[in-house]
């Protein structure tokens, strides 16, 4: 029963996806639990700006990201800025990125993430209503709950470590103009990484 | 080359289980055996052999365009990516290390084939791929040559993504060109490289948030309803087909969805055509600015 329901919610999100989350529409809700345990819903960070990170660390587009040590640099950050940091891994069972919860905590560690929160969709659905498509893949909600930025972490969709200093850092000049009120220039970029590894 | 590493793994695995079942057990012998099981292991992840770049000939003539080629083999269910990689991926590319006056320019890529990684649209190749590489010899060359090159590719199925990176080498001397055991191969490969279209001019605006797609010239009826593809990324929808119409004035039009990725404006536009399978695509360029 509870499965024939997932999969009519499914195809409900599936079908509202077309049109997946744009600069200005409403931050689509979710309620998960994080690898601590936690409750982590988005209605609880109204009033905060909550940045959302596709992540798979089995992902060569992830892994430049981490081991250059910039998404770790960009949590810290967001954490000193009050913005709430929403790790999420959207990858079905038994396919890349996935782990079981506390595998995946010693790796999150391991790997010097920051996030807030590191929540599971391992079924998919909170990545669905967004339109996750590929790893990292960002979002950010301003305080209103609004999506005010969906694309890539920066301009060069390489596997090259040494990329990351010469490249636009798109997300974080996002980042930093949501918290401080003003207007973003590019609100939407193409996301670039591995296609999120989604249940079928 | 899997299947030696395999036999090896086999045949080690039961000296190392014979050897270190007993108490004099040789560590030699084990850690082979561990060696191996990690090649292996290598092997089977990795979504293809080992690239290999080839050549119609290992001995050339001054000043000659020697046609090569690298060819990479990718295993059932994986994917490389074209020049335009789609939604998602990254296509193959190589930098080039080479003595002084050679130039090999970019490595080329064939028509490519649609595939869908989970839910994303991609352009790419499966199997046994070949990218074409144009060696340009210098005038004075004399004596024996050391070409290295290093290939990247992202290979991906619907479970994983595994970037690759190969080390390439050709060593060439200088004589009488004579066609190697693969020149047929590397000839066929040059072969179906995309050829410039001088019959027909491509004109591109917007119209109603799509593009409109015009083609101009005397050839342009032998476009009608072919496979189109387009070489520029980010600028056609993912899932849109690129199909061109004629219509009853004789105008040939395509409209295609934008992608959500597209600019406002539009600088240039390359796109790829197949008229004929049994002949080489045929490619049409369009620039911002240019009149017909």
């Amino acid at each position: 029963m509870k499965k024939l329901l997932s999969i009519c919610m499914l195809s409900l999100v599936s079908a509202f996806t077309a049109h997946a989350v744009e600069p200005g529409a409403k931050a689509p809700g979710f309620h998960l639990t994080d690898l601590q345990g936690r409750a982590v819903s988005l209605a609880a960070f109204k009033g905060k700006v909550v940045v959302l990170e596709w992540v798979n660390f089995g992902c060569p587009f992830v892994m430049k990201h981490y081991a250059s040590g910039n998404m770790p640099a960009l949590q810290q950050e967001a954490a000193e800025l009050g913005v709430v940091w929403i790790a999420v891994n959207s990858s079905a069972e038994g396919k890349q990125g996935y782990l079981p919860s506390d595998q995946m905590a010693e790796l999150a560690k391991k790997q010097g993430c920051k996030a807030t929160h590191f929540v599971m969709d391992t079924d998919g659905l909170v990545g669905r209503s967004y339109g996750a498509k590929v790893t990292p893949h960002m979002f950010i909600i301003n305080a209103d709950g609004k999506v005010a930025y969906n694309g890539a972490i920066d301009s060069k969709p390489t596997v090259e470590q040494g990329d990351v200093k010469t490249a636009e850092p798109w997300f974080k000049n996002a980042m930093l103009a949501v918290v401080a009120g003003k207007a973003i220039e590019q609100a939407t970029t193409k996301p670039y990484g591995c296609g999120v590894k989604y249940a079928k | 080359m899997r299947e030696f590493f395999l036999l090896c793994h086999k045949i080690f695995a039961v000296a190392a289980v014979a050897c270190c079942g007993e108490r004099s057990c040789v560590m030699d012998r084990c850690f082979i055996a561990v060696v191996f099981t990690a090649l292996t292991l290598i092997v089977q992840a990795s979504g293809q052999d080992k690239p290999v770049w080839v050549t119609e000939s290992s001995t050339v003539v001054p000043g000659q365009e020697l046609k090569t080629a690298v060819k990479m083999t990718l295993r059932p269910g994986w994917h490389a990516y074209w020049i335009n990689p789609g939604e998602a991926g990254m296509p193959t590319s190589a930098t080039w290390t080479l003595p002084q006056g050679w130039d090999c320019g970019e490595l080329q890529h064939l028509w490519p084939v649609r595939f869908k990684t989970g839910e994303l649209h991609g352009l790419g190749h499966v199997g046994e791929v070949w990218y074409p590489v144009t060696v340009r010899v210098p005038a004075d060359f004399s004596g024996r040559a050391s070409l290295r090159g290093a290939l990247k590719w992202l290979a991906c199925n619907d479970d994983a993504c595994v970037p690759g990176q190969a080390e390439l080498s050709l060593e060439l001397v200088s004589g009488v060109p004579q066609p190697s055991s693969e020149a047929a191969a590397v000839l066929a490969a040059h072969g179906r490289l995309p050829k410039a279209e001088p019959g027909v001019s491509l004109a591109v605006e917007q119209k109603d948030g799509a593009w409109r797609l015009e083609l101009h010239g005397k050839a342009r009826a032998a476009y009608i309803n072919r496979e189109v593809l387009p070489a520029t990324p980010d600028v056609f929808a993912p899932s849109a087909e690129v199909r061109f119409k004629g219509l009853a004035d004789g105008r040939v039009i395509a409209e295609v969805a934008k992608s959500a990725y597209a600019g406002k404006e539009l600088d240039s536009l390359v796109l790829w055509a197949l008229l004929d399978r049994d002949r080489p695509p045929r490619v049409i360029s369009w620039k911002a600015g240019e009149s017909e």
